[in-house]
Parts: C-alpha cells; sequence; structure tokens
C-alpha cells in the first residue's frame, strides 16, 4: 500500500480476477494491504482489536466493490486508505458518545492520554501523542510519516487539498513536538540526541 | 513551568520516533487472516450457492421461470383440472373435491 502509485495496476489486475471469481486474487490482495490496513486503523485508534475488526470490514468493502471497481478512477490503495479512516473516524465518534453517556460530562480524550505519556517510554508516549492530536491532523501524519504516502496522495484519502494536508501535518508535528518537549529529560533525551 | 521551544532536535526526534513506530506496527495474525478470506470466499463472485449452481445447470433464468411455471400450472389445476388430477383425487380422497367446486361464471349468473 505505501507504493501506491507503482502497484496500483497490478492490485487493478488482482482485484478484476477476483471479480471473475478467483479466490487467489484473494489472497495476493490481503497479504498485500491487510498488514496496512491494520496498521493505519491501529494508529488512528490506538487499539489493535478495534483495528482488527476494521480491517476486516475495510477488506469486506473491497470484496463487495470487486465486480463494480472500474480501474483508473481510484488506486486500491488509496481507496482502502480512505474506507479505513471513515471506519475509524465512525468509531472514535461512537466511542467518545458513548464516553458522554457514561459519564453524563464532557469527555476529555487527553488525560488518559497524558497518563500513559507519564509512563512510558519514548516509543509509547510518541504514540500517547498522537492520540492527543485532533483527528485530521493524526491521520495526514500517520499516512504522511508512518505510511509514507505522498500528499497529494493523503489529499485523495482525505478528501482535501495539497495545502490543507501540508498545514495538518505541520500543525500535527508541531502538536507532537510541544506535547512531548516537557518530557525530554524524563524520556532521557539530550540535546546530542537524535 | 513554561514548554520549551521546538527545535530542530526535536524533529530529528520525531522522524526517530515515526521511523520505531513504523518498525512496530501490528501484524495481521493467522485468525484475522482466515476472517478475511472467509469474507473474501463468501462474496467471491464466482462462489456458488445453491442458487449459483441451479443457475449454472439450467440457465440465468431457471430460478424465475420454474417459479412461474409453478404458479401457472397451479392456476391451470384450480381453474380446469384436467382428468387425471381428479383420478389421483378420487385415488386419494374417494371424494371429487375439484369437481364440487361451483364454476365462477355460474355464481356469477345469478
Amino acid at each position: 500500500m505505501r507504493n501506491a502509485q507503482g502497484d496500483g495496476s497490478e492490485d487493478a489486475a488482482l482485484l478484476a480476477a477476483y471479480a471473475a471469481g478467483d479466490g487467489r486474487a484473494a489472497r495476493r490482495l490481503a497479504d498485500r494491504h491487510l498488514g496496512r490496513v491494520l496498521g493505519f486503523a491501529a494508529r488512528l485508534l490506538g487499539d489493535v482489536a478495534e483495528a482488527e475488526d476494521v480491517a476486516q470490514e475495510a477488506m469486506l468493502r473491497l470484496w463487495q466493490i470487486a465486480p463494480r471497481w472500474r480501474p483508473g478512477e481510484a488506486q486500491v490503495s488509496t481507496w482502502l486508505y480512505r474506507v479505513t479512516a471513515n471506519l475509524c473516524t465512525d468509531r472514535l465518534r461512537r466511542r467518545r458518545s458513548v464516553a458522554l453517556d457514561a459519564a453524563g460530562d464532557p469527555a476529555d480524550p487527553a488525560p488518559a492520554a497524558v497518563q500513559v505519556l507519564i509512563r512510558a517510554d519514548r516509543t509509547a508516549a510518541l504514540e500517547a501523542a498522537l492520540l492527543c492530536l485532533p483527528e485530521r491532523q493524526r491521520q495526514a501524519v500517520v499516512l504522511r510519516h508512518i505510511e509514507g504516502l505522498s500528499n497529494p496522495e493523503i489529499a485523495t484519502v482525505m478528501g482535501c487539498g495539497v495545502e490543507a494536508v501540508e498545514s495538518l501535518v505541520a500543525r500535527g508535528r508541531r502538536g507532537l513536538t510541544t506535547a512531548l518537549a516537557p518530557r525530554r529529560e524524563t524520556l532521557g533525551y539530550h540535546d546530542d540526541d537524535p | 513551568m513554561t514548554t520549551p521551544e521546538p527545535d530542530d532536535a526535536d524533529d530529528r526526534r520525531l522522524d526517530a520516533g515515526f521511523a520505531t513506530l513504523r518498525a512496530r506496527s501490528p501484524r495481521p495474525d493467522g485468525a484475522l487472516l482466515a476472517r478475511v478470506l472467509a469474507d473474501a470466499e463468501r462474496h467471491r463472485p464466482g462462489a456458488l450457492g445453491w442458487r449459483g449452481r441451479f443457475g449454472g445447470l439450467f440457465g440465468p433464468v431457471a430460478i424465475p421461470a420454474t417459479l412461474t411455471g409453478a404458479l401457472l400450472v397451479g392456476v391451470w389445476i384450480g381453474a380446469a383440472p384436467p382428468g387425471s388430477v381428479l383420478a389421483l383425487e378420487e385415488a386419494l380422497f374417494g371424494v371429487e373435491l375439484l369437481a364440487g367446486v361451483a364454476d365462477p361464471a355460474d355464481l356469477l349468473a345469478d
């Protein structure tokens, strides 16, 4: 999924083969995309079990759309990222409404993540800081810096312009740096560390 | 307490952190892959359920044609039962049930 442009035609061919009844093509498509769909969902949701459900649902939608897939209109990889992002957004919304119902007061997702920040190592701290970012910034940062998509690809996934993506990524990075800055020393960072 | 200003070192740390996260992305386990492939098999266009098998044997119009045919035969037997049906009925029940049904035209004549 990371090299979306180069693998696009092979993905389209595999999807066409699946639509023609070739079950092995489904296996190849799953091998190529399931890991990245799962990783992306896990970064957005912060929960691997929930991310697995999202990954299964995203792949299910791919199987369902296969007979109606029009090659050239979209890349399979980009389409999957978009479906995954939308599924995660739905789940995060539901999670917020459940939290509101349970607590009765507006819930701030930050405190739990802040607690994680305090005791986590560098990677866990970065993961927790990612979860503190506003959702659109988090999507943009994950797609750019973890999934390795280009800004135009991210714009397609997120349904916005390239300039908006640049802004989201920049603000996201700034937010992460700001969130982690007070913890430089406790995370063992010194000025000459990478 | 003030928050330290972000600097180049922060950017480098962030990029190093992203690289670590990339390497530590979760991998799909066998159970998830099995679930995904089961979905794929269920929705595979060539996969045949009973409808698909029946349609495959007799063509895509087999099911609607069979249902329509059964309906027409049912109406025909109800409206004008052939002698063989009446004989079968008499053999099974010993009475003429169908012959006892009045002709709709006679009912309207009164």
